[in-house]
């Protein structure tokens, strides 16, 4: 299957179908955590928000422009009144749904509805391991047991379900609490530690929640240092990264992401460039946006930049951080240079 | 022979693949992939067909021999049985 996935990918990515896609729903929820990318995006403007109508619009024209693989995202998504209505429709669309949820508003009724039409996975995000953890980081020291609580549910139910952690300042002593919970129950779990700024506010408030790039690497080292790791021929991916376009993922090639405002942006670091499938279809607008990121600035400060193969660099990214597709990141280089410095650790 | 409801056959970048519908992710929480002579066969499964009929249609639409297209059928056929994907 692993195979499929990637012959798919590369047929996708050649003839710019948009197989991948991620739908915001909303911006709003249940919690405030410290370092949230969407905070304050929808402040003030919630009746924004697109309607379960549309949302199942863009979702059906999503399908016959080619998605398969998608995830119902927030903010919170369960706290939408008319998720059910979303959820219920999306589900016989003929797509691959993945629920994104922080968990603490999964109740039994939830998990049992959720039971008899499951999506392919939910991912729980864990904040922490502990009330004080989720009180400091996320406002709620209850929320961790609403979603401990949400966890348990969804196993009860037979759920698939895989755990997620943002490793931040206010979290990363709860880290190896957070994994042990992941295998205690015998889930995938999936952590994350390299945060990006705010689509509103940039990183003037995360910066001080943020791990520091050596902090990252470090931690990526200690856990690579867990397992095998062979030997890398450093130089020679150097050679091939250095030149490298300025967005060489799939963002804007064969995945997109719908914001909360019903937008079509390449992915959900973008607040631009984005084009408004409701106001002219899906393919028309998926075909503009494939255009549009071809027009985004090359990285000239990055050009033949050896570490670009240990760089997380790429212009949604850097717009976060410099407010300019192509402007300087200190933070992003530093990166690059402490990823390099972990890669020949592993090969010492 | 008939496909069980809730699964959509769905053609992208190329590749033919059936994904579960609703609650029949509950029984099958994955992707089928097919060839083309599959997705042949399983949109007339669709709608309900026995060996012979899906091997005279197969005899009509491409160029190969009834011991060949039966084999196949059959091969088809029981691999949809051991998933249970089929309504006798």
């Amino acid at each position: 299957m692993k195979e499929f996935h990637q012959s798919l990918q590369k047929a996708a990515f050649e003839k710019g179908i948009p197989v991948y896609g991620g739908f915001e729903l909303t911006t709003r929820c249940n919690l405030s955590c410290r370092m949230c990318y969407v905070k304050g995006a929808g402040a003030g403007k919630s009746n924004h928000e697109l309607t379960a109508n549309q949302w199942v619009e863009l979702g059906r024209a999503a399908r016959d422009g080619g998605a398969l693989a998608v995830f119902l995202t927030g903010g919170e998504p369960l706290i939408r009144d008319d998720f059910k209505e979303i959820y219920e429709a999306f589900c016989r669309l003929g797509l691959r749904l993945t629920l994104f949820t922080n968990g603490t508003l999964i109740n039994e009724e939830l998990a049992k509805w959720l039971s008899q039409i499951p999506p392919a996975a939910v991912d729980i995000t864990l904040y922490g391991a502990s009330e004080t953890t989720y009180r400091n980081l996320c406002g709620s020291g209850e929320a961790f047991h609403k979603a401990m609580g949400g966890l348990e549910l969804l196993l009860k139910n037979n759920i698939t379900t895989r755990i997620k952690t943002t490793v931040v300042r206010s979290n990363v002593h709860d880290y190896q609490a957070v994994q042990t919970i992941a295998l205690s129950y015998g889930l995938e779990f999936l952590p994350s530690n390299l945060i990006h700024g705010n689509r509103i506010t940039g990183i003037k408030n995360i910066n001080d929640e943020r791990l520091s790039p050596g902090e990252i690497y470090s931690f990526d080292l200690a856990n690579l240092e867990q397992g095998v790791c062979s030997p890398i021929d450093l130089e020679n991916i150097k050679g091939q990264y250095k030149d490298s376009p300025a967005m060489f993922c799939l963002a804007g090639k064969c995945s997109f992401f719908i914001n909360w405002l019903g937008r079509l942006v390449p992915c959900n670091l973008f607040e631009k460039p984005y084009t408004v499938p409701l106001d002219v279809g899906f393919k028309q607008a998926w075909d503009l946006l494939r255009h549009q990121v071809t027009q985004i600035p090359g990285l000239e400060n990055c050009k033949g930049c050896e570490l670009r193969a240990f760089c997380p660099v790429c212009p949604g990214r850097l717009y976060l951080e410099t407010g300019k597709f192509d402007g300087h990141s200190e933070y992003v280089c530093l990166l690059a240079k402490e990823k390099e410095r972990m890669m020949r650790n592993i090969n010492l | 022979m008939k496909i069980k409801q809730n699964f959509m056959l769905r053609e992208i970048a190329g590749s033919w693949l059936v994904v579960p519908l609703g609650e029949r992710v509950v029984d099958f929480n994955g992707i089928i992939t097919l060839s083309e002579t599959g997705a042949f066969l399983w949109e007339i499964l669709e709608k309900g067909a026995g060996v012979d009929e899906l091997v005279n249609q197969l005899l009509l639409e491409y160029d190969v021999d009834e011991t060949t297209a039966r084999a196949d059928v059959v091969e088809f056929t029981s691999a949809l049985e051991e998933g249970a994907l089929l309504e006798l």
